[in-house]
């Protein structure tokens, strides 16, 4: 019995030692939410932001209205618009951004700073960031001769967003747009500035599919009519795709606001799609 | 029982002795690291990235030959936030949090000698929940008080249930490189 005993205590302490180690986990807290997918729905910034040290590229289009039926194939033998966009995490928590818009040969200059962000300890419970952006309208215009700064124009928006439960989103980002120069058909007087809300939402299917919205409830310009965009989005491999239902066609926000002339429900919807390309600016050791 | 011990039966008293000690020189032939470097590394068409972490943890028993070696996956970062997300994703990390290699020593490693030396291993190596067995030459360098292990190699995604994400009709490629460098410190 003795002897038995000896050898079970024996067996006990070689076998202690020979052990496999406790695996302990590194990271012990959950990943602060991802708010939404990518940098922007189908026009509007939303709160997130391309990491610092990351480039993202991304090129946006948008058909014709699908109003046009068969013959022009629902809209898609009509190109509306595209944008190309480049954007950089310059630092933490803040990008800059350069794109173009083919309508009216837009250039914009984009800046985010987005110093508050919600965690997963909601010690943080919402996303606060701010967003401007600068437009440079390069079209040559044969019946005006416009100087550099009568072509400019300006969208800045304070962007607040939440997640529900880590599958609903929403944002609201409170805007002012300014034109430099309008064009007016009519003689009818014309509202430079333009103060406007954004309202973003998303809905995550799952772990790489979401649906979201963008529109525009409150305007301040009567002319202007609210936009609606839907998007279905797909993440993959660092891409985002997204494929839009939408009924203002233009990528730049001041443009989009300002300028829609179609009213979604009413039909007057366009087919649209994006896709978002992030890259890294310095390879790992 | 300590009457017993004392009046009857001294060996009794050095088996006792034995096991209060016999760990410490088990022990001290153990080498112990939770900061070395592991790299994960894929490849696309045309294209590589890889996903390194420097959170390895290792542990060598040159007593009873064992090694054994483990990685959280959630810190692994490939440089892109959303590449890390995907790769998190593919490896279910949520539910599967280690990849880990547990196994033994095939050859000494000789204490004396200061110029590296190869070792084979032999263990079973785990990730995505799969468990199976695996060979492994590294090179040890005996340094002071510390061995410094360098090896490499590579495994089947399909072999561990991993299906590697794909775009489009580029997919990201069944071999992956795994290679870890570590400097592991006598406890």
């Amino acid at each position: 019995m003795k002897s038995i005993l000896c050898t079970f205590l024996l067996l006990l302490v070689v076998e202690s030692t020979q052990a496999q180690m406790e695996r302990k986990r590194s990271i012990e807290n959950l990943p602060d939410p991802e708010l939404f997918l990518s940098t922007s729905l189908v026009a509007a910034q939303t709160v997130s932001i391309v990491p610092k040290g990351e480039i993202q590229s991304a090129i946006s289009h948008s058909f014709g209205s699908i109003r046009s039926g068969w013959g022009d194939l629902f809209g898609l033998d009509n190109n509306a618009a595209v944008h190309l966009g480049i954007d950089v995490g310059i630092a933490q928590n803040v990008s800059l951004g350069i794109g173009r818009t083919s309508v009216d040969d837009v250039f914009d200059l984009r800046f985010k700073w987005m110093p508050y962000r919600q965690n997963s300890s909601n010690s943080r419970p919402v996303s606060i960031g701010f967003y401007l952006n600068t437009a440079l309208e390069t079209l040559e215009e044969r019946r005006f001769n416009y100087s550099f700064t009568e072509r400019l124009s300006y969208h800045s928006s304070l962007l607040v967003a939440r997640q529900f439960g880590r599958k609903i989103t929403l944002q609201l980002s409170p805007s002012l747009s300014h034109f430099n120069t309008l064009l007016s058909q009519n003689n009818s007087p014309l509202q430079h500035t333009v103060f406007s809300t954004l309202f973003l939402g998303r809905l995550q299917l799952n772990e790489r599919n979401s649906l979201s919205f963008e529109t525009v409830p409150l305007l301040s310009d009567p002319e202007a009519i609210h936009h609606w965009g839907f998007s279905y989005e797909i993440e993959t491999g660092g891409h985002v795709f997204q494929l839009f239902l939408q009924s203002g066609y233009l990528f730049t926000e001041q443009y989009l606001i300002k300028q829609t002339s179609d009213s979604f429900w009413d039909g007057d919807i366009r087919l649209g799609f994006a896709i978002h390309r992030v890259f890294q600016m310095k390879k790992n050791k | 029982m300590l009457k017993t011990i004392k009046s009857s039966n001294s060996w009794y008293l050095t088996l006792a002795l034995m096991l209060v000690y016999l760990p410490i020189p088990l022990l001290a032939q153990s080498y112990y690291a939770e900061n070395g470097t592991a790299n994960f590394t894929s490849s696309v068409p045309l294209y590589e990235f890889t996903g390194t972490s420097e959170q390895l943890t290792g542990l060598i028993n040159l007593t009873d030959h064992t090694v054994d070696f483990y990685l959280d996956l959630e810190t692994l970062d490939s440089g892109i936030k959303k590449r890390d997300k995907d790769m998190r994703l593919t490896l279910e990390t949520k539910k599967f949090p280690f990849a880990e290699f547990y196994g033994s020593l095939l050859d000494s490693v000789d204490l004396t000698n200061l110029n590296p030396q190869t070792i084979r291993t032999r263990g079973n190596f785990s990730i995505h929940g799969v468990t199976r067995g695996l060979d492994v030459e590294g090179e040890i360098t005996v340094e002071q008080n510390a061995l410094h292990l360098k090896a490499n190699w590579e495994i089947r995604l399909d072999d561990f249930n991993i299906v590697p994400p794909s775009l489009l009709i580029v997919k990201v490629d069944q071999i992956q490189k795994i290679s870890i460098d570590i400097r592991l410190d006598k406890q």
